[in-house]
């Protein structure tokens, strides 16, 4: 006997994206932190900051917050940094 | 009844478990096969068509549609009646305040804890009394199951790939329940939430596992509640999350024929449900510099990003101004009385009630209170 069955998985969809083009240096470049909201990102991030200003004549830093992990960061957000910084750096910090 | 779900084929029933199992497709459990027809009864006794979506998951870039749900409704053993359910509790895990991506992928391994309430209750013959959280109630049983089939195979939480989860518990194979509204000395808590006695619906609160609390002695509602306070504010599970508190009705009679109402009791557990700051940071469950975060400038916009309610963010601000008063100073568990989801469930012998603790240590996730859409047949939805 042959059992007919539907697949119950449903597959994400798929956006292609590229990934930004790589900056030659960091000299003279603003360079953004976003923060995810996990325990200790603003500090490790504050960190990393310090780190690269001290490796790299840096424009600026900008150093925002998304508010939580638990939530994509908003689209404004994300236009404010594209506007105002050449890098930005986020991810965990736990 | 056309669909788009791909059809495979197995020679036999034992064949068709071992795939699915082998494909990640279950539990751990064995299934009831997901054949078109089973499906198509499941979506004919429901107001949906296949392609309908009962969400999006932004965060992963997914749509459950009602196709999907009735296939996993079908493997977890559900009647084709349960169906309005399961979409309700889907539905009310993808309002934003609840962070469905969250709550099903966390390492602090959280279940979807569901209270139904309303007619539906009967109709589906739901367990509220006895064993209530055990097994042998198929309604009971089978939802909460969908729930975590839709989550894996729909949602893509799988166990150690997207859903992190630490431990886990044992709700994460099914946690759902009725509220037994005819023996509680209370109003339903739909009601309290302000919905008709007899409109049916579904709470959904991201749950840790349940906190047994046994007290057979206390025949004076201050003395138990005393008793169940201690347990809400016990130190592994304390966090100003909300909480879940099912009251057997044994316990429930002996607040209530005193003259507590809902609100007395959520009052009284919420002030005496506390830990002082020294203990909190002592026992590494805040930091040194516990209430900083809410005091820095911008915390508000902060806090308003990350989707807290205004109410939570003041909340959470004065939790970091009354921090600074010293480590002397007392919080309880969550920040309000009406953080309680309380219900009262279980068998009308014994004194064993059970705390159940939020997923979220803060406000990331609220539960969600969601109708549930009935006479589908003559449904225009």
């Amino acid at each position: 006997m042959t059992i007919r069955y539907l697949n119950p998985v449903q597959e994400p969809e798929v956006i292609p994206a590229t990934i930004a083009p790589r900056l030659k240096s960091l000299d003279g470049m603003k360079l953004g932190l976003l923060a995810n909201g996990k325990a200790n990102s603003v500090a490790l991030l504050a960190m990393i900051g310090e780190e690269l200003g001290a490796n790299f004549k840096l424009g600026g830093i900008v150093a925002e917050h998304k508010g939580s992990a638990a939530n994509n960061c908003s689209p404004e957000l994300l236009d404010d940094l594209l506007q105002r910084c050449d890098a930005v750096i986020t991810g965990n910090g736990d | 009844m056309r669909f788009t779900s791909d059809i495979g084929e197995a020679a036999d029933p034992i064949t068709l478990q071992e795939h699915f199992f082998a494909m990640g497709w279950t539990d751990g459990l064995p299934v009831v096969p997901p054949t078109p027809e089973r499906v198509a009864e499941f979506l004919a006794a429901s107001w949906l068509e296949p392609w309908d979506v009962i969400c999006a998951i932004p965060t992963r870039n997914r749509t459950v549609t009602a196709e999907k749900v009735a296939i996993n409704c079908v493997m977890a053993g559900c009647l084709p009646s349960y169906m309005p359910v399961v979409v309700a509790i889907i539905e009310a895990m993808a309002e934003p305040a609840y962070r469905f991506h969250a709550a099903i992928t966390s390492t602090g391994g959280s279940a979807p804890f569901v209270v139904v309430n309303g007619p539906i209750r009967q109709e589906l013959a739901m367990n509220s009394g006895t064993n209530v959280f055990g097994p042998g109630n198929r309604a009971n049983a089978t939802i909460g199951r969908a729930v975590r089939l839709i989550l894996m195979n729909v949602a893509g939480a799988l166990p150690g790939v997207l859903d992190k989860s630490t431990q886990g518990h044992p709700g994460k194979y099914t946690f759902c329940i009725a509220e037994a509204e005819e023996v509680s000395p209370w109003e339903p808590f739909h009601v309290e939430r302000g919905f008709d006695p007899n409109r049916s619906t579904v709470t959904v609160f991201a749950a840790e596992s349940a906190h047994g609390i046994q007290n057979h002695q206390s025949g004076d509602p201050e003395e138990l509640l005393t008793c169940i306070a201690r347990e809400m504010a016990s130190i592994g599970a304390f966090s100003f999350g909300q909480s879940a508190l099912v009251l057997t009705p044994e316990h429930a009679k002996i607040v209530a024929k005193s003259g507590w109402d809902k609100k007395k009791v959520k009052e009284f557990l919420f002030e005496n449900s506390t830990q002082t700051l020294a203990d909190l940071k002592r026992l590494g469950k805040l930091p040194a510099n516990f209430g900083e975060e809410f005091r820095r400038p911008g915390a508000d916009v902060v806090m308003e990003r990350a989707g807290l309610s205004p109410e939570d963010i003041t909340g959470l601000i004065e939790i970091g101004r009354r921090a600074e008063a010293g480590d002397d100073t007392k919080f309880s568990r969550g920040l309000r009385p009406d953080d309680i989801i309380l219900v009262v469930a279980g068998g009308e012998a014994g004194g064993h009630s059970a705390f159940i603790p939020s997923w979220s240590r803060e406000r990331a996730s609220i539960f969600q209170t969601k109708a549930i859409v009935e006479n589908c047949e003559v449904c225009s939805v």
